[in-house]
């Protein structure tokens, strides 16, 4: 019997703190801190796709004009884009598409026969060297009455501070979990130092530097955060994959909304944050006590 | 090795339990520490193993004034310091053989270092078939074996013991007195504070004695049983 005397037991009892209970509230942390990461990754590049999306093309919106008939202005309009320096393509919406496009406002099977609809030229641009759109502009407003160049830049930095606030507010949801994580680590360990009071005081007298009983406490809270976290993780990206299973596809004018093949490296930053915050804090919270130890 | 100089010492902002307590212990030296319950003994042992700060005076340590020794180097003194409590203080969730290996773990000693040690000195006290039970199967004589056994195990130049026979019978306790008689042989300073007058009967050695919260250094009785080796220097 003596010869299987091994120490195998960590020098704090396992249990040190309310583990279960504990360990749920972290996952829920990391759960919810995975989200708003991938909510604020999936918005950046959606924002990104858009964004070049638009910067690449133009469309030129053609009124009805009672100067000239609606055939002769996209005419005029086409003419004055065929062949020039910048342009890469230049293309009448059929009314079809433009109903498409209307679909979400007017709903589906509406004619547009009799109404005020305007038709749309959908400019793609020279990337290499694009062409000056302000000159562009004014020319076709002067030459084809009722006809306008938008370049889309008031859309894109509308779209460009709509999604910037967006993923402000999931930092902020992740700046808010890691603090709220921090507070749950100190009153943890707290709890577990005032639960291991007597285990503690005799590893202090029998001469374990605070470090050591620190070390001990870190490496607990370090193990546990590790498994609630992933737990956490693990949920979110189920989450996350049920998401992109039931959603509709966005289509047409705007980009879809999702991770990149990549993303999900940088989500693995959410279990390893959390287990060096929990630890840290952890380490900070028993030292703090033990400094005020004789 | 341990000098005390006019040392008060309070809870709170409670009256003193000690006062102007002065005693000068030498390397080697055996002493008991007497005094009817309530007269500060344990108080008086919390300041000797660096539980608890004096409210006053100046307490010296292995030549160390500990109110100028910094934080970090405490540990360092109590690692030199083997402390029996009254009530063992075991940790439950930690075998026999584990707990008695605490002081050396702690230390960053390893196990391989220091199993074979603490298997022999289990076996010395009589707890070499023990090493895998918990404090809680073991008997009242056994946790008291453990608990001297934990605090001699890192070879202590000085051995603090609060009441050590207070929960054996007779006998035992007549054999753990051997036992540090015989640690104090090999030169460890031992401080044994009982209020078992038939034990410090048995023992030629001097007391340290508490009444009120005072102290003086009382010789050792003339007829004793056997013999100890005492030497002591000391002024209350």
């Amino acid at each position: 019997m003596s010869a299987r005397a091994v120490a195998r037991h960590a020098v704090l009892p396992g249990r040190t703190t309310a583990g279960v209970p504990l360990t749920a509230v972290m996952a829920i942390m990391s759960y919810l801190a995975a989200l708003a990461l991938a909510a604020a990754l999936a918005l950046n590049h959606a924002t990104e796709a858009w964004s070049s999306n638009l910067a690449g093309a133009v469309t030129i919106q053609i009124r009805p004009d009672e100067q000239m008939s609606p055939d002769a202005q996209r005419d005029g309009v086409l003419a004055l884009l065929e062949g020039r320096a910048g342009i890469a393509q230049a293309r009448a919406l059929a009314n079809a598409e433009i109903a498409q496009l209307l679909e979400p406002w007017l709903g589906k099977g509406v004619g547009l026969d009799g109404l005020p609809v305007p038709q749309l030229i959908d400019v793609t641009l020279d990337r290499g060297a694009p062409a000056d759109l302000s000159a562009l502009g004014e020319e076709i407003a002067t030459k084809i009455p009722g006809a306008t160049l938008d370049d889309h830049r008031s859309w894109n930095e509308r779209l460009v501070r709509f999604s910037d606030k967006l993923s402000g507010i999931g930092l902020a949801v992740l700046a808010v979990t890691a603090l709220a994580t921090i507070a749950i680590v100190v009153f943890a360990t707290r709890s577990g130092l005032a639960a291991n009071r007597e285990t503690v005081e005799v590893l202090h007298l029998v001469g374990a530097q605070d470090g050591f009983i620190a070390s001990q406490f870190q490496r607990h809270f370090l193990i546990l955060a590790l498994r609630a976290s992933a737990l956490g993780l693990g949920a979110a990206v189920l989450t996350l994959l049920v998401v992109g299973l039931v959603s509709e596809k966005g289509g047409g004018f705007l980009p879809d909304v999702a991770l990149a093949p990549l993303d999900p490296l940088i989500l693995l930053a959410v279990p390893v944050s959390a287990a060096l915050v929990a630890m840290a804090t952890a380490r900070f919270t028993v030292l703090d006590v033990l400094a005020k130890m004789p | 090795m341990i000098r005390f100089e006019n040392v008060g010492m309070r809870y709170g902002m409670g009256g003193e339990v000690l006062s102007d307590v002065s005693f000068h212990l030498v390397p080697g030296s055996f002493h008991f520490l007497t005094g009817s319950s309530g007269a500060g003994k344990s108080s008086l042992l919390r300041l000797m193993f660096l539980a608890h700060r004096p409210s006053r005076g100046l307490i010296s340590l292995f030549g160390q004034d500990i109110a100028t020794t910094p934080r970090d180097q405490l540990p360092a003194l109590r690692r030199r310091i083997g402390v029996v409590f009254q009530d063992f203080r075991l940790l439950d969730h930690l075998t026999t053989y584990e707990n008695v290996a605490l002081p050396l773990r702690v230390t960053g000693v390893r196990e391989a270092d220091y199993k074979d040690n603490v298997m022999e000195l289990l076996n010395w006290v009589g707890l070499g078939e023990r090493t895998n039970a918990k404090p809680h199967t073991l008997s009242g004589g056994e946790k008291q074996r453990a608990a001297i056994a934990r605090a001699v195990v890192a070879k202590p130049d000085l051995l603090l013991a609060d009441e050590p026979t207070g929960n054996v019978d007779p006998e035992m306790g007549l054999r753990l007195l051997r036992l540090f008689v015989e640690l104090n042989r090999l030169g460890t300073s031992v401080v044994i504070a009982t209020h078992d007058l038939s034990i410090v009967e048995h023992f030629p050695a001097p007391q340290l004695r508490l009444q009120d919260g005072r102290l003086k250094v009382v010789p050792p009785p003339r007829r004793a049983v056997s013999a100890a080796p005492v030497r002591v220097e000391g002024a209350s």
